[in-house]
Formats: C-alpha cells, structure tokens, sequence
C-alpha cells in the first residue's frame, strides 16, 4: 500500500528534493506551494498525512494546521527551524501531531513517516485485542473507533493511538515514553509535549461526555486511564 | 569589621557634623554669656559694695563703735552679708559668714590699702566679695559679699536649654543626612535593582528619572545604555535568525540532493561515488556547525527557555546509550530522578561520546555519586587525558585542545554542554578518570523520588 503525503512548502526547490526522496522510499507526493493550496486539496484527494512548513506566504502555517485539523484525522507534522520553540508549542496547540526542524534529511524524514502511519493505520490487521474497554471507555480496533457509553467519540488518529495504548495498558500506567513508542514510534527520547498536548485533548473531549476523573496523570511517573 | 552603606555612612556623617557643630555653637554661646552675665554682675556688685562702703565711711565720721559702722554699711546690701574689719579685728554681719570665708589674697590687697574684688565659694555658694578700704591709711576695710546664686542658676538653665538644643542639632542633622542620602540614593537604588532585572534578562524594564537634574542625568544615561543594548541584541537575535533561515533552506535542498545522489551510489562511477560520501560527509557536519552556532547565538542573546522535566537517570543513560551504540555493561547509573531538558541532555550525552570516541577512544564507563540534592555523572575515557593548561579552556567557546587541533568540529561543542547543563541548574567540570583519562563530571539536579 503506497501513503499519499501532503507537502506543504513554499520553496520549489525543497519541494523538489524532499519529493524525489519520498518518491525514491515509495511515498506518493501530492505538492502544495500554498496554505490556499493545501486546504483546497484536502476536499479533493485521499490523504495519509500533512507535513506542513510554518513559514508559508499568505495563510500562515498554524492557520493551514487549524484548519485542516478541523477537517481531517490524519497525522499532521510542522516542520520547523531548530531551537524556535514557540513554533513547536503553538503548532502543537493548533493541532499538529509532531513536529520536524529543518533542515530534514531525507531519511530521517522517511523513518519518521513510516513510524508514525504505522501506527496510525496498523488497526488494519486486527489483533487478538481487538476490542477492549476501561469502565464505559471502549475501543474498537478494528474499527478504529472509539466509544463512551455506547457514544462515538470523536478522536484524530493519533488521539485515538493514545487512548487505546492506556486503554490496553489499564490498570498499568504508562510514561510519556512509552507512550511516544507506542503512539509516534519514537525509539529513543522524543518531546514531551507531543504528549501532554494529546492528554490535554483527549481529557477535553471525555469531560464532554461527563468522564472527569477518568484520564488520571501520575505525578513523576505518566498517564493512566480508570474506570 | 562591619561594612556600612553608603546610606549608613550618610547619615552617620550627618549627625556627627551636626553634633559637631552644635557643640560647638552651644559651648561658645555659654562661655560668652557666662563671661558677660559675670562681668555685669560683678559690676553691679561693685556698685553695691561701694555705696555700702560709702554709707559705712560717713558713718565712720559720726560713730566710734564698729558694729554702727558695719550694720549701717550692710543694711543698704541684698543679703546684708558684710563685715569690717578695724584695729586688728574681724566684725561679720549676715547669716553664717565668718571671717575665715574671706579669701587671702582679697586681705592682703586691702592691707595694701587698695579696694578688691574676687569671686569665691562663701558656704557652698557662690559669691563676688568686694572690698573697700574705709580710709586712706590705717587697717579699715569694709568687704560685702554678694551671693551669685541666682546667676549661677539661670546658667545653669542656660546649659540645659544649649544641652537640648545641641541634641536636637545632632538628631536633626542625623534626619537631613537620611534624607538627602534618601534623595540621592533612592535613584541609585533604583537604577541598581533595574540593572539586576536587566541582567537577568528583562531588557523592557528601565529606570525611573527623578527629578534632581544631576540624578536624573545617570538615570537617563543608564537608560539610554539599555536602549541601546536592547537594540544591539534584537539586532543580533534577527541576524541570527536571518542566517540560520536562509541557510537552511539551501542546507535542506544540497542534503537531499547529496541523499538523493547517495541513494544510487552503486550506479555511480567510483569517482563519482568517491565525491558522493564526501558530499554526504560534509552536509552533516555542516549542519552540525550551523545547529551549534544557532544555538550558541540563541544562548548569547538570552533566548533559551528550557524544557524541564522529571526522569530515571539510569534509564535516560541507557536509552542515550543504545542509540548511540554504546555497551550499557559499562553504564553504573542508579534510578533516580532528574531534572534534564530531554532535548538538550541528548546534545549533552552526544557530545560527551563522540568527543571520547574522537580524542581518546570511547567511553569506558559511565560511574555516578548521588548526593542529596544532586547526582554526579561521571564520563570516562581512557585516553591522555586534559592537561590543566586545557581544562580550564575547553569550556570556552571556539577552543579546542591544542593537541588535536586536527580535529574537525564547531570547537562549540562544550560551551553549549555548559549552557545546556546551566539552564537545566546543572553543571560540568573535567577531571581525571581512574583508567587515567578524562572524566567529564555532568552534575544535575535531583528530582523528586518517584520510585
């Protein structure tokens, strides 16, 4: 199966290299100069994933990652420069899934998708566990589904990955590592926030179907869900 | 010996001028009203003595018996203290007065046949007695004794109100020396504390211009240094993010190209090959240097606002440890947690390794002390060593150790390695390694347990 990737990126010439290599690793490239660009292909073609640069002409690149997390699921990744960590936070707040600095190597780049669209799509090979639940959470893998008391939940792709890994990992509770292993498929140290963002969001929604008490944080160690 | 402030001194200095001064001003006004009050006293007693005296003369004329003589003369003196003295014998008249109070030198001037006057204690008082001869020959004076007491006393008020008044002067000039060093060094003050904001990062902060010209002047001077240092950094900050930008977008486009042309590296010619690692080579080093002066910039302009957070030391080393390949039989590290900005101590540990692996072979253990607020990280090698001439060097930025100079790299490695230990309320020290290499020291602070 061959992902389609949206790339989001002002500079033809980067488009043009990082393009070839995604090509070169089997990836399909769907290019946008724009943010116009990019929120228009959203409607007309089936995408896996969105690496959007922040530094765009016209809509700046938050907007374009508000606007299409308002739209789709899919795993959407910022890239930007290193060390400017204001970027990273509001791309984060506005509802980016990861982040990349620039310059990205090729390979890098290819690791970290491959990681990241497995674990967002390998719910397509059911596993023994293919539907477990904590209290009046469940989840349904195979159906990539997610449910209060009979009620869909709502959840992008990667929220749905953390609320099932605690959900599998109830009553246990898993550090924001393990948690990047699992949901990201970071295998070594990757940044917190990514985390603590998907923690704030799934807590937000489950409080709006009247579970307050029920993502707990464990102080110094991480996250556990209980009924 | 204790130091005074400035404020301290001030008012110190103040008082003591003060009381100085007061002093001054008080004694020399008693003594020069004493003198005078004296003077006019004694001229009053003189007057009195004589009139007596005169009325005891021409009682001379008329009466042989002393005692007329003398009560005649004292009746006219307030006190009616007198005595006469005729043919060889002391006549006293006045309460308690004898003939022994008389001083001798006032006699002997009469026995000369002159009038005198002197000032004496008669009966714990003190008086003016004044003597006349009655005669122009012969041994008959007449002496009143006129009490100064009363003088005495208003002196004596006089002291008490010159004592108060010179201790209000002292507490006076104490309070203008609080206030004028207020005054001044309120102003001072506030320029100081603002400069400790400002050092502390807070460049908008600016002092307050009071309104004393001369003060203000410091003020508005510091200011304007602060303006201007505020725009050499914001100067700095935006020349580094222009250059780390626009070099990052060609830096993106050559290293996927140089990927691009590494990927089909067999289909190349080997000369071709040979020009593709070297390509390759260099873009990530290039990066490396790029990353290190952007974020050594972003150190200098007071930018970095770290990322902190709680974790096992033994199981952040081991983690760091297997990505960068090293044999975690060497790592003695307990669990115990940190403080460490993820980021930033991967840089940390990453650099620490590859600067053993460069320059003296690698790693030989990762050792470790924990204190009670603390845990010590010991990295060591079993290379040469840091001589002492480098140790106290390497942490600098662009210096590297003279022997390997060779050695390609930023030389910013360390320097950052202190930074980044720095804002993570750590820091690190180079010593000796038992195997007798270096031993890099990274020391960060203790979390709370949570095991």
């Amino acid at each position: 199966m061959n992902f389609r990737v949206l790339f989001v990126e002002d500079d033809s010439k980067i488009r043009q290299v990082i393009s070839a290599s995604l090509s070169d690793e089997g990836f399909e490239v769907v290019e946008a100069p724009t943010g116009e660009f990019a929120i228009a292909e959203v409607d007309l073609t089936a995408l896996d994933l969105a690496i959007i640069d922040l530094r765009l002409p016209g809509i700046n690149g938050i907007d374009v990652v508000r606007n299409l997390r308002q739209r789709t699921t899919m795993p959407l990744v910022i890239l930007t420069a290193h060390g400017e960590s204001n970027d990273v936070v509001t791309g984060l707040e506005a509802g980016a899934d990861d982040f990349l600095y620039k310059p990205i190597a090729a390979k890098e780049l290819v690791a970290r998708l491959r990681a990241i669209l497995r674990r967002a799509t390998d719910s397509a090979t059911p596993d023994p566990a293919v539907a477990v639940s904590v209290g009046s959470v469940s989840i349904d893998a195979s159906l990539h589904e997610a449910s209060v008391a009979g009620a869909r939940l709502h959840l992008t792709r990667t929220e749905f990955g953390v609320l099932r890994a605690l959900v599998q990992a109830s009553p246990a509770t898993l550090s924001r590592q393990e948690l990047l292993e699992a949901v990201w498929g970071y295998d070594y140290l990757g940044d917190s926030r990514l985390v603590d963002m998907q923690i704030y969001r799934i807590r937000q929604k489950l409080e709006a179907h009247g579970l307050k008490e029920s993502l707990l944080t464990v102080r110094g160690v991480g996250f556990k869900i209980v009924p | 010996m204790p130091t005074f402030t400035l404020r301290k001194k001030t008012v110190l200095l103040g008082a003591a001028i003060a009381s100085l001064l007061s002093l001054l001003a008080s004694v020399s006004t008693f003594l020069l009203a004493r003198e005078y009050m004296l003077r006019q006293r004694d001229d009053v007693a003189v007057a009195q003595v004589r009139a007596a005296a005169r009325i005891a003369s021409s009682t001379l004329l008329r009466s042989d018996d002393p005692l007329t003589v003398l009560l005649a003369g004292a009746q006219v003196l307030p006190g009616a203290r007198a005595a006469l003295h005729q043919g060889g014998t002391w006549l006293v008249s006045g309460v308690g007065l004898a003939p022994e109070d008389l001083p001798v030198d006032l006699v002997r001037n009469l026995e000369t046949g002159s009038a005198a006057r002197q000032r004496a204690k008669v009966q714990f008082e003190t008086a003016i007695i004044v003597g006349f001869p009655l005669q122009t020959q012969g041994d008959t004076w007449f002496v009143g004794v006129v009490s100064l007491e009363e003088l005495e006393r208003t002196l004596l008020t006089l002291r008490g109100a010159l004592a108060i008044g010179a201790i209000l002067a002292i507490v006076g000039g104490g309070a203008v020396g609080w206030w004028l060093s207020r005054r001044v060094m309120e102003p001072l003050h506030d320029i100081s504390s603002t400069a400790e904001q400002i050092s502390g990062g807070d460049l908008t902060k600016r002092a307050k211009e009071p309104r004393e010209p001369d003060l203000a002047r410091i003020a508005q001077t510091f200011n304007e240094m602060t303006d201007s240092l505020r725009v050499r950094i914001d100067r700095e900050a935006r020349f580094g993010a222009v250059v780390s930008h626009e070099l990052r977008s060609p830096l993106t486009v050559i290293k996927g190209a140089a990927d691009l042309i590494a990927a089909r590296r067999e289909d190349l010619p080997p000369r071709a090959q040979m020009g593709s690692d070297l390509l390759s080579e260099r873009v990530i080093m290039f990066e490396k240097i790029l990353n290190d002066l952007i974020e050594i910039n972003r150190y200098q302009s007071g930018t970095v606002e770290p990322l902190l957070e709680e974790l096992s030391a033994r199981s952040l080393v081991e983690t760091l440890s297997h990505r960068s390949g090293i044999d975690p039989r060497i790592i003695e590290v307990p669990e115990i947690a940190v403080v460490v900005d993820v980021r930033r101590f991967q840089q940390v540990f990453e650099n620490l390794n590859s600067n053993a692996k460069l320059y003296a072979g690698g790693l030989v253990a990762i050792r470790s002390k924990v204190t009670s607020s603390h845990i010590e990280l010991y990295f060591d090698d079993a290379g040469v060593g840091v001589s002492v001439a480098d140790s106290s060097r390497i942490f600098e930025p662009f210096v590297r150790g003279v022997q390997h100079s060779a050695v390609s790299g930023s030389g910013l490695g360390l320097s950052i390695t202190v930074e980044h230990l720095r804002v993570m309320g750590g820091n690190i020290q180079v010593g000796t390694s038992p195997e007798g290499g270096a031993r890099f020291v990274v020391v960060l602070r203790r979390g709370e347990d949570f095991s």
